[in-house]
């Protein structure tokens, strides 16, 4: 029997096992990945730089250890069930993603599969069929709810997918949102870190993020040595998506997420459905001075990027930081929504 | 290099990053238009929700309480399907025209 442990230690071993997990495994699988010659090649470099890819194993397995190392701190059973729960629904995006960077999903089998990722959470009843609006407070969506929670997995998982395109895009966007939803459980719920409860929970589930992503983005930052592939990507968009439904925090999350939704719909309307990227033409193409700017070509999704770089060329930084302030400011109409549904004093 | 220069380069460099960040913003004024207005008429449809559907009194009948309350979700449901759906259409829209622009 593991005595019971203060949650300020569970938070901070919570931030720190996935971080030294993620920084110590990452520069192994870069060798490991080199020699076995899964690489790819960043187009968005003059040298064109041969990269390790499916980092985003590690990111899976720092995930997971973390979990499992929690559900063997927390002494609450229903605690360690959630935690569980919520190891598993990333752990089968996570497997979705690799499978489709080995094997290469088609466009449509992807989202498909990512909706059964919501299985177990489903099953264990680890969620909420009152999700909380502001000035509305607790909504009874008893079937509606769980019709919908599907996609509230799926979306996320896809929409981090379809903006993991530059250095460092995907962990500083995503970490930008967790620290918006980190915020918003502190506000909505009125929990401080002083107890672990289930809204605590969600502070684990974010500070496991975090600390994955931070160590990931070492790595991933521009000039990146690794790329996290659809299994970085799935895993951390269905963390996200299950950080949602289990932390009763749907609404901030999809607030905190406009800039991936936005970006999701601009190729979805564009290419007229779902389309794998490589089955899409190039939106972007590189200047002399290598900088990001669009090909104009009609065929090609219109993206994000596109927008950015509408009024001229980008180097690939500054689309990332374009990006950034995007989710900046998102982020923070997260917060006010939180803040208006704490004020409405509508969550019993 | 002594504590204050490196203390010195470390703001210098901070600066000149949040410099930059500020550099980029007027070229996303309309992509942050889009994401407050997404953010305002979403508020908007919870006021609405609140104010004005959820005042819908309850019949004292069983079966028509039933009735209303399934009404008040679908009608809910509606909107936020709706404020969806312009979403869409704006972004579409904005991409759309921001492309022409570009061809032009």
């Amino acid at each position: 029997m593991v005595p019971t442990i203060a949650p300020i230690v569970i938070y901070i071993l919570s931030f720190f096992t996935p971080f030294i997990i993620t920084l110590v495994g990452l520069p192994l699988h870069i060798r490991l990945m080199h020699k076995r010659g899964t690489i790819g090649v960043d187009v968005h470099k003059e040298e064109k730089p041969k990269v390790a890819e499916r980092g985003g194993i590690v990111i899976l397995i720092a995930i997971v250890l973390s979990s499992v190392l929690m559900i063997i701190l927390v002494n609450d059973p229903e605690l360690r069930l959630s935690i569980g729960i919520f190891c598993i629904t990333v752990t089968i995006a996570g497997l979705i993603g690799l499978v489709d960077d080995i094997f290469n999903l088609s466009a449509l089998l992807k989202p498909f599969l990512l909706l059964f990722a919501s299985i177990p959470i489903i099953a264990s009843k680890r969620y909420e069929s009152r999700p909380i609006l502001p000035f509305i407070g607790e909504t009874r969506l008893t079937i509606a709810y769980i019709v919908l929670l599907p996609f509230i997995i799926a979306v996320p998982a896809n929409s981090v997918n379809m903006l993991d395109v530059f250095n460092g895009s995907m962990a500083t966007t995503t970490i930008i949102v967790l620290i918006a939803v980190f915020f918003s459980n502190m506000i909505v719920f009125g929990n401080g870190i002083d107890q672990l409860d289930n809204s605590g929970l969600t502070y684990v589930f974010v500070l496991i993020m975090v600390g994955t992503l931070l160590a990931f983005w070492i790595f991933n930052r521009y000039p990146a040595k690794v790329f996290g592939g659809d299994t970085g990507s799935l895993a951390i968009g269905g963390a996200l998506g299950a950080i949602a439904v289990m932390g009763r925090l749907e609404v901030v999350v999809i607030i905190a997420m406009i800039p991936f939704i936005m970006n999701a719909f601009g190729i979805i309307s564009s290419v007229k459905g779902l389309l794998e990227r490589r089955e899409m033409a190039r939106p972007t193409k590189m200047t002399k001075d290598w900088k990001i700017e669009s090909t104009r070509d009609k065929k090609a999704p219109i993206t994000l990027v596109g927008l950015v770089i509408q009024k001229g060329p980008l180097h690939e930084k500054d689309v990332v930081k374009t990006f950034n302030v995007l989710t900046i400011v998102s982020a923070i109409l997260a917060i006010v929504i939180a803040v208006l549904t704490n004020l409405s004093g509508v969550v019993s | 290099m002594s504590i204050i220069q490196s203390t010195s380069n470390f703001v210098k460099n901070i600066g000149s990053g949040i410099m930059n960040y500020f550099r980029l913003t007027p070229r996303l004024a309309k992509l942050i238009g889009l994401e407050i207005f997404v953010f305002g008429t979403f508020i908007a449809i919870c006021v609405v929700i609140s104010e004005g559907i959820m005042k819908i009194p309850d019949s004292p009948k069983p079966g028509l309480n039933f009735l209303f309350a399934a009404l008040k979700v679908g009608i809910s449901l509606l909107l936020i399907g709706l404020w969806l759906g312009v979403w869409y259409y704006l972004t579409k829209r904005l991409m759309k025209k921001d492309r022409k622009k570009n061809e032009e």
